[in-house]
């Protein structure tokens, strides 16, 4: 959903910073998958994503969803994942000849993701949920041109606010608006009128502080924000269902 | 080279000049705001600017080269010298700098005779910022020509400013040159031309094919007929490790080519760095880099944040006893805004603590990166505008005015323990790895684990556990560290004691001579472990139990192991780092043999007593720094 040529400019340090503080602790949450390569069913390497010890992991691999369901429920992961090695390889290459200099990185990212899990030598279980991001990504595209804005208020007082503007379903502009900023009964004057902003609103976010470390907390956050409108939290919101 | 390298900083001729540069890109600032900019740099007390050059924006759509406008390098570097201010290049050809193809011209990403190779003949795609593009070969030598072209185009503009005529005093070759952030050893480089230069290294190595085949166990007619391994399940071993060992060669003369592609164009006046990101372990090699003379200074750069604090010391360590200057090439402040890189939250106070932790591992020249913001970062000390951010920027007017008043270049920690990182295990546990043809830059190309491609075997663990368990008790006991590789040893004799990992690999030599410096009258203790080694003294399990027999008492010692204290001298004078790694505030009881005055040099303070024992607080991550006056209080 970002622009290759998106300009990142003129962030508040302190409130970028307050984001970025939020997803890094996202970021360390772990999913708890056991990822088990095996080559024509000889197992030949296991980890745990949260780096826990492997163990009781048998050595061959002959009915691939029996045994990533055994494995789920004896080793207690949240999925387990098995990879045959050729189906590996063959998902590489198809990755790398399927990009298009065009593409956007989401695109290459959401593209490889798909060729990985539809891999006959890929078996998960359970299966992996759909990206919610592309579902993001449309909903963004339909909206067609203009301006977001995301703000979280500490009591009374705006501590966070970001614009973004979108062309074409994509973010080419991200700053934070200069200017004076409305007190939280007014908050959704920043939907009409956000400071800096020369364009109009069609995506917006508003609410307090509590709102983001929710989103920030929820495990799918794309399918979070977009069911944020109904958030108790929320004070104000557009172009979200 | 009317500039030279010295310990400290440079030498403009016989002219100490601490390195202590502000990174600000000149094309990402509008040229009216250059003045501005350049003043905010010199008021905050700089002594260098560091900029790239980028080939990606100096080369238009045509591919022709501009210099004008904002493009006028030149004229920014003048604007520098009239500030009395020394500059630092950065000629690429790789940037990053979160640039959409990290410095490189689209041309050369998407010409198949640039790019570098996997082990099927694959090509290698890296998302770069926003984008993604196939990584180019640094062996290829369509590569090569294509930078010799850029070099003829920009040296010769540059190298008439080096010092004295001008204000560059040194120049950076490439940026974190290292397979593209690719450590697995069977990912790259497989182009033809890389093939090339791994059959000369063979040659080089094992002199006839016949000592080759005798050490694989094979029959090959030629060098010319070795495959290039492509997976740690190939067999045998031998040419696996050699595969590793090349890799690493490889860095080094890749280097060592674009160095002499800028040196013969002109730019041979000043000291030649070089900067990897942070690891030290193969194929990167921070000290065998410097000693080949491939570049004149092997730098690094770091970025993490205050709990990232203990990382950030022990790489300044690693600098500091591995290279002639310790050089941060990124002094990581601020951090970068892209959506698919960990989020970083950089307050202040993850800038105050991590430059004192870096300082106090022994860094001696930085470079801020980035001193002057720019798109795609947040929380520079200074704008665009080049106006300050006074939570930021006041730190390093501080800062610097601090360093200048302790001659801080002419310091030295109080370092008698060594630990080392046995480079003949990690070239094992690298020689392990699986499926050099799939493994992905990032696991966003391939939704698994990174650790799935890695050794299957326990070495690594074992290994790892075995040093940080060492580390820890070093730290519990409040005895500074040197970190060395053994493939760049330092003076054996400078220390009491040395830490070595082992499970069954170390190079011959390297053993050599570390027995020479455990026999009895060299008055060094080798430790090593978890598997003993003949001749040197077992420590299966180290703990601060079983090492304290062994460890030098600390000129100064606490009752909290998360007070990190530095002790530094130089030129008769005594000073004292003190770091609170923890996320509370500390009151810690410190001792000392005789009659001590800690004077604070960073924060007001004054602690003293006639018997050594004085109570220091600081606050969560807080930093202090003292000078220390020995003898009678009063």
């Amino acid at each position: 959903v970002i622009s290759a040529e998106v300009r990142l400019h003129a962030l508040d340090p302190v409130e970028f910073g307050r984001l970025c503080g939020l997803l890094a602790a996202r970021d360390l949450a772990d999913a708890g998958e056991l990822q088990v390569l095996h080559s024509g069913g000889r197992v030949v390497h296991a980890v745990h994503t949260g780096g826990h010890p492997v163990r009781e992991l048998p050595a061959v691999v002959t009915d691939p969803p029996a045994t990533a369901r055994a494995l789920r429920e004896s080793c207690g992961v949240a999925r387990v994942v098995l990879v045959e090695e050729s189906a590996l390889r063959a998902v590489a290459a198809q990755s790398a000849a399927a990009r298009r200099p065009e593409q956007s990185q989401a695109e290459l990212f959401w593209a490889a993701r798909k060729l990985f899990y539809d891999s006959p030598g890929v078996v998960c279980d359970p299966a992996p949920e759909p990206d919610s991001w592309v579902r993001f990504a449309a909903h963004v595209r339909g909206l067609g041109d203009g301006w977001s804005v995301l703000a979280a208020y500490d009591g009374e007082s705006c501590v966070l606010a970001l614009a973004g503007r979108w062309q074409g379903g994509l973010l080419v502009e991200v700053t934070t608006p200069p200017g004076p900023r409305p007190a939280r009964a007014q908050a959704a004057e920043m939907l009409d009128a956000a400071a800096g902003v020369d364009g109009p609103v069609a995506l917006g976010l508003i609410g307090d502080l509590a709102l983001l470390d929710a989103l920030a907390a929820a495990p799918d956050l794309p399918a979070a924000v977009l069911a944020a409108a109904a958030h108790p939290d929320t004070l104000a919101s557009r172009g979200l269902p | 080279v009317p500039v030279q390298v010295d310990r400290g900083g440079l030498l403009l001729g016989e002219q100490p000049l601490p390195l202590l540069s502000g990174e600000a890109h000149y094309w990402r600032i509008d040229p009216a705001d250059w003045p501005a900019v350049l003043d905010g740099i010199a008021s905050l007390g700089f002594t260098a600017v560091s900029t790239y050059v980028p080939w990606s924006r100096h080369e238009d759509a045509g591919g022709a080269l501009r210099f004008d406008g904002g493009l006028d390098v030149e004229r920014f570097l003048a604007l520098a010298a009239q500030r009395g201010l020394h500059a630092v290049v950065r000629l690429g050809p790789n940037c990053g700098a979160e640039l959409e193809d990290a410095g490189w011209p689209r041309r050369i990403l998407e010409d198949p005779a640039c790019q570098a190779r996997r082990p099927g003949g694959g090509r290698y795609l890296l998302p770069t910022a926003t984008g993604h593009a196939f990584m180019p070969s640094y062996a290829a030598r369509s590569t090569l020509a294509a930078v010799g072209a850029w070099y003829d185009a920009v040296v010769p503009r540059l190298a008439p400013l080096q010092w004295p005529d001008g204000p560059i005093v040194a120049a950076q070759v490439d940026n974190e040159m290292g397979y593209h952030f690719q450590s697995h050893a069977f990912a790259l480089d497989y182009h033809p031309d890389a093939i090339e230069q791994w059959h000369e290294f063979l040659s080089e190595r094992h002199g006839e094919i016949g000592r080759l085949n005798a050490a694989y166990g094979t029959a090959y007619p030629a060098f010319g007929a070795v495959p290039a391994p492509g997976d740690g399940r190939e067999q045998p071993l031998a040419r696996r490790l050699d595969w590793v060992r090349f890799r690493e060669h490889h860095l080094r003369r890749s280097l060592a080519t674009l160095a002499d592609l800028v040196r013969v164009r002109g730019m041979d006046r000043v000291p030649l760095l070089h900067n990897d990101f942070p690891r030290t372990t193969t194929p990167l090699d921070q000290g065998a880099l410097e000693r080949s003379g491939a570049v004149d200074v092997a730098g690094g750069d770091i970025y993490a944040p205050k709990e990232g604090g203990r990382y950030v010391r022990d790489f300044a360590r690693h600098l500091d006893t591995s290279t002639r200057l310790a050089y941060l090439a990124e002094m990581g402040v601020g951090w970068l805004t892209l959506p698919w890189l960990l989020p970083m939250a950089v307050t202040p106070l993850d800038v105050e603590h991590n430059l004192w932790r870096a300082l106090s591992g022994g860094v001696r020249a930085a470079n801020v990166f980035m001193l002057v913001e720019r798109d795609r970062w947040y929380a520079s000390p200074l704008s665009v505008q080049g106006e300050p951010r006074p939570e930021y920027a006041g730190l390093f007017r501080r800062m610097l005015a601090l360093l200048h008043d302790l001659d801080w270049g002419t310091l030295r920690r109080d370092r008698r323990v060594l630990l080392l990182e046995n480079r003949d295990e990690d070239r094992l546990v690298a020689a392990g790895a699986l499926l050099g043809d799939v493994v992905p830059a990032f696991s966003q190309l391939l939704p698994l684990d990174r650790r799935l491609f890695d050794d299957p075997s326990d070495r690594g663990s074992r290994l790892a556990a075995w040093t940080r368990a060492a580390a820890s008790a070093l730290d519990a006991a409040g005895v500074d560290t040197d970190r060395a590789s053994t493939s760049a040893l330092p003076d054996l004799t400078d220390y009491d004691v040395v830490l070595l990992p082992h499970v069954d690999a170390i190079d011959p030599p390297v053993l050599q001579q570390l027995c020479a410096a455990a026999a009895a009258d060299a008055g060094v203790t080798v430790l090593a472990g978890p598997v003993e080694v003949p001749g040197l003294t077992a420590l299966p399990q180290p703990d601060a139990a079983s090492l304290a027999r062994w460890l030098p008492r600390p000129e100064f010692r606490r009752d909290d192991a998360l007070l990190d204290l530095t002790n530094f001298t130089g030129a008769g004078r005594e000073v004292l780092v003190a770091v609170n790694g923890g996320s509370a505030a500390l009151t810690a009881h410190v001792h000392t043999d005789g009659p001590v005055r800690l004077i604070g040099a960073w924060r007001p303070e004054e602690l003293a007593d006639d018997d050594g024992s004085v109570i220091m607080e600081l606050p969560a991550w807080g930093v202090q720094v003292f000078t220390v006056t020995r003898g009678a209080t009063s």
